[in-house]
C-alpha cells in the first residue's frame, strides 16, 4: 500500500488517486502570437525528470479535488502534497529540473 | 392502449434493494434503513453567508471540518468536499427542505440538487463490521481514526462509497451509486459468510 495525503482528506491508500501529469503548466496568455513550435510545446511537451517532479494528483473515490505532489520519479518519494494555489513544497536538497511555463499558475 | 391511470400526485420513494431479507452472522448484519431523500449541497466552506444560510434552514452548522458529519433537526449533513454536502432528510420532507435552501441560496454562489434516487444506502452492524468492510475498504477503521459522525467517500472493491459511522456497534451506513447497490450488497453479504457459525 503507498500512501498519499490528500490535503483534504488526509492519509489515503493510493488506489482511492489517479494521476494528472506534471503541475504548474500555466496557458499562455498571448496564444494567439504563439508559433506552432510555442503552442506544441504548451500542449503536448513535459520535463518528464529523473527526480523531483511537480505533479498533479485527482482524489477520484474521495472529495473528488485535484491537488499537486512533489514526489521523486526515481524512488517514489512523496515530498509532500499542497492545494491548488499554495505554494510548492519546498525540497531543498533534491536536484532541480527547469519547469515548463515558468513558476506561477494555479494548477 | 394502456388504461387511464390517475395522476401521480407523490413521488414514488422507492431504492434499488427494496424487499431483501436483512442478512444476518456471527456480530455482524446488513440491513436496509428507511429510504432517505438525499440533497448535495454545493457553496464555499469560507463563504460566510452560504454557511449561515444553510444553518439557518437545517437548524445546525454545516461540518466544516473533512471527512466529518453533523447531525441537526431536519437531516445529517455529510462533508464531502471544501465546497460540497450531502444531506440525509427524511423522504417525506426532503422536497420542502429542498425549496427552502433554495430560497434561502438566492443570490449566492451555491446549489441544492436532490440526488435520493441516484444513490441507495445500506447499514452494516456489529462488532464484526469493520472486518467485513476491511475485505473491500482501504480505510483504517481503528475508532482512533474513524469514529462516531465521521465520513468518508471511499472506495468498496470496485465501487465508490460514502462511509458514515452511526454509532459506536459499531454501525455504518454505506451510501452507493444505485447501478452498484446490488453489487455491494451481494459483496457484503458474501463477505459476511465467514462469521456464520453453523
Ligand atoms: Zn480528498
Amino acid at each position: 500500500m503507498l500512501p498519499i495525503r490528500c490535503p483534504w482528506c488526509g492519509e489515503r491508500e493510493q488506489t482511492e488517486f489517479s494521476y494528472g501529469g506534471e503541475a504548474h503548466i500555466v496557458r499562455p496568455t498571448d496564444s494567439a502570437d504563439l508559433t506552432d513550435a510555442e503552442w506544441g510545446d504548451y500542449v503536448f511537451f513535459r520535463t518528464n525528470p529523473r527526480g523531483l517532479h511537480y505533479e498533479r494528483w485527482f482524489h477520484a473515490f474521495g472529495c473528488r479535488r485535484w491537488f499537486n505532489m512533489a514526489r521523486d520519479t526515481v524512488s517514489g518519494a512523496i515530498h509532500g502534497t499542497y492545494r491548488p494555489g499554495e505554494p510548492r513544497t519546498d525540497v531543498p536538497d533534491a536536484p532541480r529540473v527547469p519547469v515548463a511555463g515558468g513558476d506561477g499558475g494555479e494548477g | 392502449m394502456a388504461e387511464q391511470q390517475a395522476p401521480i400526485t407523490a413521488p414514488i420513494r422507492r431504492g434499488p434493494l427494496d424487499g431483501r431479507a436483512p442478512v444476518t452472522a456471527d456480530g455482524v448484519s446488513l440491513t436496509l434503513p428507511a429510504f432517505a431523500g438525499k440533497l448535495v449541497l454545493r457553496g464555499g466552506s469560507d463563504d460566510g453567508a452560504f454557511t449561515a444560510a444553510a444553518a439557518k434552514v437545517l437548524g445546525a452548522g454545516l461540518p466544516l471540518a473533512p471527512n466529518t458529519a453533523a447531525r441537526g433537526p431536519r437531516g445529517l449533513a455529510l462533508w464531502l468536499g471544501p465546497t460540497e454536502w450531502m444531506v440525509h432528510v427524511d423522504a417525506d420532507t426532503c422536497d420542502a427542505l429542498a425549496a427552502e435552501l433554495t430560497a434561502a441560496f438566492a443570490g449566492l454562489h451555491a446549489a441544492v440538487v436532490d440526488v435520493s434516487d441516484y444513490y441507495a444506502v445500506m447499514r452494516l452492524g456489529g462488532p464484526r463490521a469493520r472486518d467485513v468492510l476491511a475485505k473491500g475498504c482501504p480505510l483504517d477503521l481503528h475508532p482512533d481514526r474513524f469514529d462516531v459522525d465521521h465520513c468518508a467517500q471511499t472506495r468498496f472493491v470496485a465501487s465508490a462509497i460514502l462511509l458514515h459511522q452511526v454509532d459506536v456497534g459499531p454501525t455504518y451506513d454505506i451510501q452507493v451509486r444505485w447501478s452498484f447497490a446490488d453489487f455491494l450488497w451481494t459483496y457484503l453479504a458474501d463477505a459476511m459468510r465467514e462469521f456464520t457459525s453453523r
